[in-house]
């Protein structure tokens, strides 16, 4: 539990923010609780008056309060609007027997993960005190020493590709190629080869549009760890690799 | 003949990294030597740990999802602590252990419904879980906006010592302990 102080400057009182509450559901559950509620059957009118009294002391310490709190306390008074009037007048949910329900098990869910976030705390205690080998000996041996490539000198050798491939006639092109196609096929490619040359993808590429689909797509397969892209060393070609997770027995 | 229990023992302790049973195999399996079966390597390290355990030795091996590694014991941890000066910024916050505990549960799982569950913005601290690789993106969910799906990653379960999620204390219990504490 913390809090934060901060200064505005050019005001002459001060801001508090705070970090105690995860959020409006950590929030209710405390109310919950403290005012010790029956979470299976929580009294709608009890808990809407504590958590707004609630906001009303955070609001009087000059803590700021995040939207998402606010919107609970709107949520919790529609709910207590619905059970005062007659059913009759709500119809835009009726088929939901309880308005207290989506909340409810908002709650449990939310406490279940509370609960088991305290469980893994526990685990990760326990493995703390316990300490493998330190990585500074020996390197592993590894097949060959590779750099990484960053993102502009991948940009770079597309667009050398693309001043080759120029199109000799201009036609307009209706959604010829997409994306989600082309991950398909480099997933094919992929399933017989474990790495291929940079330049060799764009073979079979026909037109610039195309070539640009397939550069799409393997960056998509990229971002997601299923490909990596390496370079021996600069000015050397690029290689795709394949990411296998071969590390399990 | 070297005796493969003591060449596992040597391999174990000067790797800081978990070895594969698989890994132990290629490494062990000379070209001359018959093969090893993975149960034999197995039943190897189970023998060491039997023998640590009788000679009262400060180590041990643990499983994880990637394999075995050694560790020392729990009761010597305060005087590595002082060797190593362990900050407290290594520990993890209690957003961050909320949301892995929903992405080691529910996962593969996408921010927003990260988000729906915790009723709060997970986009920092799923940034801060992917710096620490404890978590790592599995894909993206044929929706609109298609959204990355997040898993935990091996180094997950080699950060709390288990070796699959079935290790994971039960959601059922929890709730049957929650239910009987209120």
């Amino acid at each position: 539990m913390q809090a934060k102080i901060l200064p505005k400057a050019n005001v002459s009182d001060y801001r508090i923010s705070i970090d105690v509450f995860e959020g409006p559901l950590d929030l209710l559950l405390y109310l919950v609780k403290k005012e010790e509620l029956n979470i299976y059957d929580i009294p709608i009118t009890k808990i809407t008056t504590a958590y707004i009294d609630y906001l009303q002391l955070m609001k009087n310490m000059n803590i700021e309060i995040a939207g998402e709190f606010i919107l609970m306390a709107a949520t919790l008074i529609r709910i207590k609007v619905r059970f005062l009037l007659p059913s009759s007048i709500s119809d835009d949910d009726r088929d939901e027997e309880d308005p207290r329900g989506k909340l409810i098990r908002q709650l449990l869910e939310y406490r279940r993960f509370k609960q088991a976030s305290a469980e893994l705390e526990v685990i990760a205690q326990r493995r703390a005190k316990e300490f493998g080998r330190p990585d500074i000996t020996y390197e592993e041996k590894k097949v060959e020493p590779l750099f990484e490539l960053n993102l502009f000198e991948l940009i770079e050798a597309f667009s050398s590709i693309l001043a080759k491939k120029k199109d000799t006639f201009l036609e307009i092109i209706a959604d010829e190629f997409n994306v989600q196609q082309k991950i398909k096929e480099l997933n094919e490619i992929f399933s017989t080869h474990d790495m291929l040359n940079f330049l060799d993808i764009f073979y079979k590429a026909q037109t610039r549009l195309e070539a640009v689909t397939y550069f799409l797509a393997m960056l998509e397969l990229v971002s997601i760890g299923a490909l990596h892209i390496y370079q021996d060393r600069n000015f050397e070609s690029i290689m795709i690799y394949k990411v296998t997770h071969d590390n399990d027995r | 003949m070297t005796d493969k229990k003591r060449v596992i023992e040597a391999l174990l302790f000067s790797s800081a990294a978990p070895l594969s049973v698989r890994r132990i195999r290629e490494i062990i399996d000379d070209k001359d030597s018959e093969g090893t079966t993975n149960e034999r390597i197995m039943a190897l390290i189970t023998q060491l740990n039997e023998d640590y355990t009788a000679y009262g030795v400060a180590f041990k091996i643990i499983e994880v999802k990637d394999g075995y590694m050694i560790v020392t014991r729990a009761q010597y941890s305060r005087w590595i602590k002082k060797l190593y000066t362990i900050t407290k910024a290594t520990k993890l916050s209690q957003s961050s252990l909320q949301t892995l505990a929903i992405i080691a549960y529910k996962g593969p799982i996408t921010r927003v419904d990260i988000d729906t569950i915790r009723g709060a913005n997970s986009a920092g601290v799923i940034a801060t879980l992917l710096k620490r690789e404890l978590i790592k993106p599995t894909g993206r969910l044929n929706v609109a906006g298609r959204p990355i799906l997040y898993d935990v990653s091996n180094n997950f379960f080699t950060y709390f010592g288990l070796k699959s999620k079935n290790e994971l204390p039960k959601l059922r219990e929890i709730e049957e302990m929650l239910n009987e504490a209120s």
